[in-house]
């Protein structure tokens, strides 16, 4: 007999995930919900706005990602306006997108990812941490990582006017160009990023998969799931972060699907549980079919693993050739192994800061043409940007004056919401039986969840993007377990 | 400095305070800052000096509108907003990192300044009105502590 289970919303504290493991009779997992508080009104906020205020708006979403909703929101505005902007313009704005990139990228891998590895995960918990890490690779890679954090920091600053609040990306182009002072600063700081960008692959190769306990963590079955991919490729099937066209490719790593942003509701569909605020976006030329992978399920991906499997390889040299190494040692593409994102995280990390340097070193990176005055009358329009996090899209429709009647976003996270689901349950399933509940359950449940590196803050439209997580066991109708990390603890 | 989102009501409570903040006297030796939703970011905000005066919302199940002052130490067990958690890059994560790693001389004086929210998951660029009417007591407390 079908139970109605109720979970209770969450009144205390924000941008918690909370996840709710379900015990059969015997104290096996029969299911698991992995839910986040909503945030409420978001749409009726942007409503009445002019559309050239988004861009300043939208980065305030997220802490962690200010500028990928900076640069979707510029698109979507240009898209609005159907202004296409100057060619200095689009290179400035890649040149700073990179930099976002890649700081996104050295943080999360520093900060979240690594810590589960380096110290790991017996370490006393108030070591796993970046501290924690820098205590066993040393000061001098703390201080490199730091460093050049803040420089690709600098950099988005250098560019949007703030390095937190980034307000220089207008419908049109930018609101000023780049200045040869300005522009020799980006290429040294360029520079170093490369050099550590190299180092960061280094490091993982070197405490991470020359681990047999980790590799075999990286390769094993708890973090497998085989599902459709998707992300933006450039014309020549390269990962490009800024621009491009959204390609999905099936779990043999055949190409499904190919669109433009202004088509993304043709062939992505959001569907809704009653127990989530958060949707679950799916192909829906596949159909929605459940919290489940195959081919016959419409769940899909996105973020670093997910990139590296729709394209065909990496616009830069040294990035090719961490990309055709990652491959290599997983012998198959696409690779299914959800701790591969870490990986795939710094081999995009790479390439990045390649792009930093190389755009830093374009002539016309100091044109001063760089907007273009929308002239034709404002209707609607769709900017999609790969977020570090995943493919993220905003879609604004407004009115002949350019006020804002709808905004549609799907962000980065909510794509990866069947999967991160799907990942705890099988984690929980591995973990518990019988009512025994291994006490490394918070910490696997944790390792996937960051592999993912969601940004509950996007997901639910705006919050600070910490992660803290309850996780109850429930039997009969009780919750028999809490486990609890981050929360008021 | 003021640390919080200003599209999230009461969440901005602390940028809010900066900005009165900035229509006060204060003496040359105080730096205002926007500290944006911190996280990562704090470290490359945190400037050297012998106070820091942090302000930030908090959710303790007191009052909406009390204002708090708290120590670093207490920071994990009070529930603010931005300041501490046990798992992302917080206050006390910026300081120890600037301070061991990047050998800055940042504050060791450093008090937080929590007002207790009213709603922090509704979009919306104005704090509520309890919390609003705050503000006056916060800035007082933050010029006496500059004096």
């Amino acid at each position: 007999m079908a139970r109605k289970i109720t979970i209770s919303p969450i009144t205390r504290l924000e941008g918690h995930g909370k996840i709710d493991i379900f015990l059969d009779d015997q104290g096996n997992v029969s299911d698991s919900y992995f839910q986040v508080v909503e945030l409420r009104g978001f749409e009726k906020f942007c409503q009445g706005r002019p559309v050239e205020e988004l861009p300043r708006i939208m980065p305030k979403i997220c802490g962690v990602c200010p500028g990928a909703h900076h640069m979707a929101s510029s698109k979507a505005a240009d898209a609005v306006y159907n202004v296409t902007i100057p060619a200095a313009a689009r290179k400035l704005r890649e040149l700073f997108y990179n930099a976002h990139i890649a700081h996104s990228h050295i943080l999360h891998f520093f900060a979240l990812g690594a810590p589960d590895f380096v110290p790991g995960p017996e370490a006393d918990p108030a070591k796993r941490n970046v501290i924690g890490l820098i205590d066993v690779v040393g000061k001098d890679i703390g201080v490199a990582v730091l460093k050049n954090r803040g420089y690709a920091q600098r950099i988005q600053g250098i560019i949007a006017g703030h390095p937190i609040h980034p307000v220089a990306s207008i419908p049109g182009g930018l609101s000023k160009p780049l200045h040869e002072a300005e522009r020799e600063e980006i290429e040294q700081m360029g520079k170093s990023l490369v050099a550590f960008a190299q180092k960061s692959l280094k490091i993982f190769e070197d405490l991470v998969l020359a681990n047999k306990r980790y590799a075999d963590l990286i390769m094993g079955d708890i973090y497998h799931h085989e599902t459709y991919y998707a992300g933006l490729v450039d014309p020549k099937g390269h990962v490009n972060f800024y621009d491009g066209q959204i390609r999905v490719v099936d779990p043999q790593g055949k190409e499904f699907a190919k669109f433009d942003a202004a088509d993304y509701l043709q062939h992505i569909g959001e569907h809704v549980e009653p127990w989530s605020y958060l949707k679950f976006p799916y192909l829906t030329a596949v159909g929605w079919k459940g919290l489940v992978d195959g081919p016959e399920s419409g769940v899909y991906r996105v973020n670093s693993l997910a990139r590296l499997n729709v394209a065909d390889g990496m616009a830069t040299p040294l990035a090719q050739e961490a990309y055709e190494k990652f491959f290599a040692t997983f012998g198959q593409k696409p690779v299914h192994n959800t701790l591969a994102f870490h990986w795939a995280r710094l081999v995009e990390t790479l390439f990045a800061c390649e792009e930093v340097l190389r755009l830093s070193q374009d002539p016309e990176i100091v044109d001063p043409r760089v907007r273009t005055l929308p002239t034709e009358k404002p209707r609607e329009g769709v900017g999609v940007v790969e977020a570090a996090r995943g493919t993220l899209y905003h879609h604004y429709v407004t009115d002949d004056q350019g006020i804002v009647q709808k905004v549609n976003l799907i962000v980065a996270t909510v794509q990866n919401n069947a999967a991160m689901g799907m990942s705890v349950k099988k984690a929980a399933q591995k973990l518990i039986k019988n009512g025994e509940v291994n006490s490394a359950l918070l910490d696997m449940v944790e390792m996937a969840f960051r592999a993912y590196d969601p940004c509950l803050a996007c997901a639910t439209h705006c919050l600070p993007g910490q992660m803290p997580l309850e996780v109850r066991l429930i039997q009969h109708g009780k919750a028999v377990r809490t486990l609890s990390r981050g929360i008021g603890d | 400095m003021g640390i919080g989102s200003t599209i999230l009501s009461d969440d901005g409570i602390g940028i809010r305070v900066i900005e009165r903040l900035r229509e006060e006297r204060l003496p040359d030796n105080v730096t205002l800052t926007d500290a944006g939703t911190g996280g990562a970011a704090l470290l490359d905000m945190i400037e050297e000096g012998d106070r820091l005066i942090v302000v930030d919302a908090m959710q303790s199940g007191v009052s909406p509108g009390t204002v708090r002052e708290l120590s670093v130490e207490e920071l994990p067990s009070v529930a603010t907003a931005h300041l501490a958690s046990s798992h992302d890059f917080d206050l006390i994560t910026a300081l120890a990192l600037a301070r061991d790693v990047l050998d800055r001389k940042v504050p060791r004086d450093i008090v937080v300044i929590g007002v207790e929210a009213a709603d922090v998951v509704t979009f919306a660029e104005s704090c509520t009105p309890e919390v609003t009417r705050a503000i006056d007591e916060v800035v007082e407390r933050v010029k006496a502590k500059c004096l």
